[in-house]
């Protein structure tokens, strides 16, 4: 029984320990630190129902979402009196297919509460968004005054309160569907400016510095999953249009806000912290803007 | 035979309250009872000379009373049948306060109303000049006020001013009973009129209608007209009524200005020009039933004198929808002309202005826009100043639809506010936003 190891074997494990002790940690550190800290899924295609089954897939399927015979509540963008093709509001194709989906995942109901902008009747009726979402079995509403409820926003800087739907306050799964389109003052119009219609006085936020007011209220609310419709994107004379459109054919899933909102703006040339709502909620820790960090999934569908 | 007419009689009124209450689809049906009177057809019909869709309404009633005179007031009239129950109801009250009181003399149509006549003359003589006057006066006008000021939201007491006139007519009717259908009203003395010449003109012609006592056969009327004074005095006293009101309408029409000063009222979209307007609007009240948005509300003398109770736009919480034109189909008188929906949308009815000392992007460097983003029509430009976007205002593109200022968050006063100018198309559309109603 030759228990003792040579020389050569203990040099050799010195050396193997010694490397490990100092390299493991520091991989360690490195993947914690410096890795991607959020995940988004770019999903390239034309058909919207192909393209939102392969996000949720990517996701984890409808289930990690919707839980059954809970309400699903859908904010999406049908903000103006203008026409799908337009690009001024959340496509209503891809809203007819996210809420069948929900529904038969075993949602309860899906409510779809939107404060517009134009007239509600020709908002919903226009954007062709109040047809589809009755096709498919969801509730629209234009939330009234008692239906709002107020709340405090902790973290928030400038905007310390806010009057929101109780529908989306008190959602058991909450998707935010945005449209992604140019904005006279906010830059781009992306996920967390979308909350926008959901709040009563947006007199407010424009009042006291749009884009803090943005990444506060980004800092409060906290959507299950963030749909993009960046299918076609009004790249002027947004936010109602008509502008010129561009047709990125995408879809961006995620659930970190800044992430999603950083890749979208590079849809029009730009960069991330180039749009500052984007760099205050960054700054703010509501997300992650910094491309970099951001592990970006792209697939076709 | 007593019952059928109260059954006819409540029919009507329930038919033209709901009609000038505006809750069915067919919004135009507001305009049908106040335009049904052949008093208001003609005076617009020669203030403007020419007859409209809307004159023609006033036919069927018109040639009713040639036949029948009075038969309206006695079998139709919702406003008479309103001051019949008032009158009702007065009595009622007072003889449970103090029996023996109640014998009063009931509301009755069967005197000819000779102040009516000289007050149907003085209009007439107005509306020659082209300048109607109190077309307000008009009983079915008075009814459809009352009825067109409900709503569901936002009642203001000015929203309600209206309902006035009808509301005066019935304390009137409750102290001096026989007051208006016997002595005032000029719908009804016109009625009276039109009966004696029917009259005269079937005696001309040797024609005897064979069925004088029909349902409910009222008597034309009591009184003829020449009773009390004889022919001749009654005759000139009409003819110096028609003189009084063309020279009354001629002095007040030159006294008013063409065109509203920038901070005059805004008018509803196809509204006629000052001071055309002041005298042509009956101040129904059916564009105010109308808006949707509830922003059509009576003007309180900000346009001038003759500018009371007349319809102005009010943008202080909603704006006029680029969408809607339902305002312009309801308008019994043509002060406010049907538009297409294109004519509408390329119609400006004033122009926004920008305050920069009081606007937030401008003044304080606040990532605003609000005007910019409302703006249905392109109208807002966007200034970089100071490293923000701040807005001006494209006076070729503006139509004074006041999205912008029912949205300013300035306060208290508004930094883009739009200002009255005569109303006109829009110099050059935007090719793009006129594209839209095309696939719309």
């Amino acid at each position: 029984m030759n228990a003792r190891i040579s020389r050569r074997q203990f040099m050799t494990g010195l050396a193997a320990t010694a490397v490990s002790s100092v390299c493991l940690p520091r991989m360690a550190w490195a993947a914690s630190g410096s890795g991607p800290t959020s995940t988004i899924y770019v999903i390239h295609g034309s058909d919207p129902g192909r393209m939102l089954a392969a996000g949720i897939a990517r996701l984890g399927g409808w289930g990690s979402f919707v839980k059954p015979r809970q309400n699903v509540v859908l904010k999406l963008n049908a903000a103006w009196a203008s026409l799908p093709e337009q690009g001024g509001n959340t496509s209503p194709a891809l809203v007819e297919c996210c809420i069948q989906e929900c529904l038969r995942s075993g949602a309860a109901a899906v409510v779809v509460p939107e404060k517009s902008c134009s007239s509600a009747k020709d908002a919903f009726e226009r954007s062709g968004i109040g047809a589809a979402v009755k096709r498919s079995g969801g509730r629209m509403y234009s939330p009234e005054r008692h239906q709002f409820q107020r709340v405090t926003i902790p973290r928030g800087v400038n905007l310390k309160e806010a009057d929101v739907v109780r529908d989306v306050l008190e959602a058991p799964c909450l998707i935010n569907m945005p449209v992604a389109k140019t904005h006279g003052s906010s830059t781009l119009t992306l996920s967390m400016k979308n909350w926008m219609g959901s709040v009563s006085d947006r007199g407010y936020w424009h009042a006291h510095n749009l884009h803090q007011c943005i990444a506060d209220f980004s800092t409060f609310i906290k959507p299950s999953l963030i749909i993009v419709d960046a299918l076609r994107i009004m790249t002027t004379h947004g936010p109602q249009g008509p502008g010129k459109l561009a047709y990125p054919n995408q879809l961006i899933f995620g659930t970190d806000p800044v992430a999603v909102d950083a890749y979208a703006a590079t849809l029009f040339g730009k960069q991330p912290f180039d749009v500052l709502y984007i760099k205050l909620a960054h700054d703010m820790e509501v997300g992650c803007g910094d491309l970099k960090q951001v592990r970006i999934v792209h697939v076709d569908a | 035979m007593h019952h059928q007419r109260t059954i006819l009689r409540i029919g009507v009124l329930a038919l033209a309250a709901i009609a000038s209450v505006q809750v069915f689809p067919w919004l135009s049906g507001a305009a049908v009872w106040p335009a049904a009177s052949p008093l208001l057809a003609i005076c617009v019909a020669v203030a403007v000379r020419s007859v409209s869709l809307v004159s023609l309404i006033g036919l069927p009633l018109l040639a009713l009373a040639l036949v029948r005179g009075r038969w309206f007031c006695h079998h139709l009239c919702p406003t008479g049948y309103l001051l019949i129950l008032v009158d009702k109801f007065t009595r009622l009250w007072r003889r449970h306060r103090r029996p023996g009181l109640g014998r009063r003399h009931p509301v009755s149509m069967h005197r000819f109303p000779v102040l009516g006549l000289g007050l149907c003359f003085v209009m007439l003589g107005s509306a020659l000049s082209g300048f109607p006057l109190l077309l307000n006066l008009d009983p079915l006008v008075q009814f459809n006020g009352f009825f067109s000021v409900w709503r569901s939201t936002d009642w203001t007491w000015v929203a309600g001013l209206p309902a006035l006139s009808l509301i005066m007519l019935g304390l009137i009717t409750a102290i001096w009973p026989h007051l208006w259908c016997e002595r005032i009203c000029p719908l009804g003395a016109l009625q009276a009129l039109l009966g004696i010449a029917g009259k005269f003109c079937r005696h001309v012609i040797g024609w005897k209608p064979e069925t004088q006592s029909s349902v409910g056969a009222a008597p034309v009327c009591h009184n003829s007209l020449a009773a009390p004074a004889g022919r001749g005095v009654a005759g000139r006293r009409m003819f110096l009524a028609l003189v009084f009101g063309a020279s009354l309408g001629w002095m007040l029409k030159r006294m008013g200005t063409s065109c509203p000063g920038p901070d005059g009222p805004i008018r509803p979209p196809g509204a006629v020009t000052e001071p055309v307007l002041w005298g042509l609007c009956s101040r129904c009240g059916s564009c105010m039933r109308a808006c949707p948005e509830g922003i059509i509300i009576p003007d309180l003398g900000t346009g001038g004198h003759g500018s009371w109770l007349t319809p102005r736009l009010d943008f202080s919480q909603r704006y006029c929808n680029e969408w809607c034109r339902l305002c312009t189909g309801v308008c019994p008188t043509g002060t406010i002309g049907r538009l297409s929906l294109e004519a509408k949308r390329t119609l400006s009815i004033g122009t926004a202005r920008v305050d920069r000392t009081r606007c937030l992007a401008w003044n304080e460097a606040q990532y605003c826009m609000v005007c910019h983003e409302f703006c249905s029509y392109q109208a807002v430009r966007i200034v970089e100043h100071n490293g923000v976007n701040c807005p001006e205002v494209d006076e070729a593109l503006c139509r004074g639809c006041g999205a912008c200022q029912s949205h300013c968050p300035a306060e208290p006063v508004r930094a883009i506010v739009v200002h009255a100018h005569v109303q006109a198309p829009v110099s050059c559309p935007d090719p793009r936003v006129s594209a839209r109603i095309g696939n719309g």
